[in-house]
């Protein structure tokens, strides 16, 4: 859930994409489209793009699924099909609550991964 | 038979020619005649420099086996040589050394790691430090990673477990994140 003084912003396609991503992988279709419905009024409140934080309005229904990250691994993957990083997404109190991309490279990451080089293992 | 003979004829012919030869050219001729001593024996210094430098287990050479007729025994000798393969070279769990911890410890990594909702703080008050903890993450997952690829590995550290998730990339495992489930 959100604090509403918190600045907020909208959550980019590309950030949204990731997220509809993992989330279809889930093996929970109901808490998935809960979830999904959150998403679709998400905001960003703040982090870098290795830990972006959300913020979901209180009116919207919080899934029944446990604290932590989702049972999906993301594996980003480079041209060479190598393991360049993951993403996870929180959740805390059934609300989604983080975007975290732990990256494998030796600089971190500027952008998510796109959604075409993701790879659920 | 016929080999052998033919054998002994190329080697008087070189030691002729060497005798002939001016003294500059009688290393050369003998140096030829050791190469052609050491073909006739199956023991090519190339071969030796081969099963030196390959971690593979190799055939032992017969020092003293006559080549089978129609076989090339360089030919013979390298199919033997197989090269390396860097995955299976790969024991589970290299890479964990100094590369590791540096990778680990790095400013944007520890603070990527120790974020508040990872809930690793208990063990940071109690080792003393992040660079502790990560360490007690990369000894446990230490023989348990792959040979390369992503791992998660879960590991207890002071009672608490630490689900540690990265990757073996060249030989280096690189932690991606951690979080207490």
């Amino acid at each position: 859930m959100s604090d509403a003084r918190s600045s907020k912003r909208s959550m980019t396609l590309s950030t949204h994409a990731v997220l509809l991503w993992v989330l279809r992988a889930m093996p929970d279709h109901a808490a998935a489209q809960v979830l999904y419905e959150q998403s679709m009024v998400a905001s960003v409140t703040s982090g870098p793009v290795t830990m972006v934080e959300l913020a979901i309005p209180p009116s919207c229904e919080s899934a029944d699924v446990p604290d932590g990250p989702l049972p999906v691994r993301a594996v980003a993957l480079d041209g060479q099909g190598e393991p360049v990083g993951e993403v996870l997404v929180w959740v805390s109190n059934g609300y989604l609550s983080t975007i975290e991309y732990a990256w494998y490279t030796d600089v971190a990451p500027t952008e998510l991964p796109p959604t075409s080089r993701l790879r659920q293992e | 038979m016929n080999r052998r003979l033919g054998t002994a004829i190329a080697v008087l012919l070189l030691a002729v020619t060497a005798l002939l030869l001016p003294a500059a050219d009688r290393a050369d001729a003998a140096t030829t005649s050791h190469v052609l001593s050491l073909f006739r024996y199956g023991d090519l210094p190339n071969n030796r420099a081969a099963a030196a430098a390959s971690p593979v287990e190799t055939a032992p050479l017969d020092g003293h086996q006559e080549p089978q007729a129609g076989l090339d025994p360089n030919g013979a000798d390298r199919a033997q040589l197989r090269p390396s393969d860097p995955r299976s070279a790969t024991e589970a769990g290299a890479g964990l050394g100094d590369d590791a911890l540096a990778y680990a410890t790095r400013a944007e990594k520890l603070d990527h790691i120790f974020v508040p909702k990872h809930n690793l703080d208990p063990l940071v008050q109690q080792l003393g430090g992040r660079e502790a903890v990560v360490e007690q993450m990369l000894s446990g997952v230490k023989g348990l990673t792959p040979a390369s690829g992503t791992f998660e590995i879960p590991v207890t550290i002071s009672g608490q477990t630490v689900v540690v998730r990265g990757a073996v990339v060249n030989g280096v495992v690189k932690l991606g994140t951690a979080f207490t489930p």
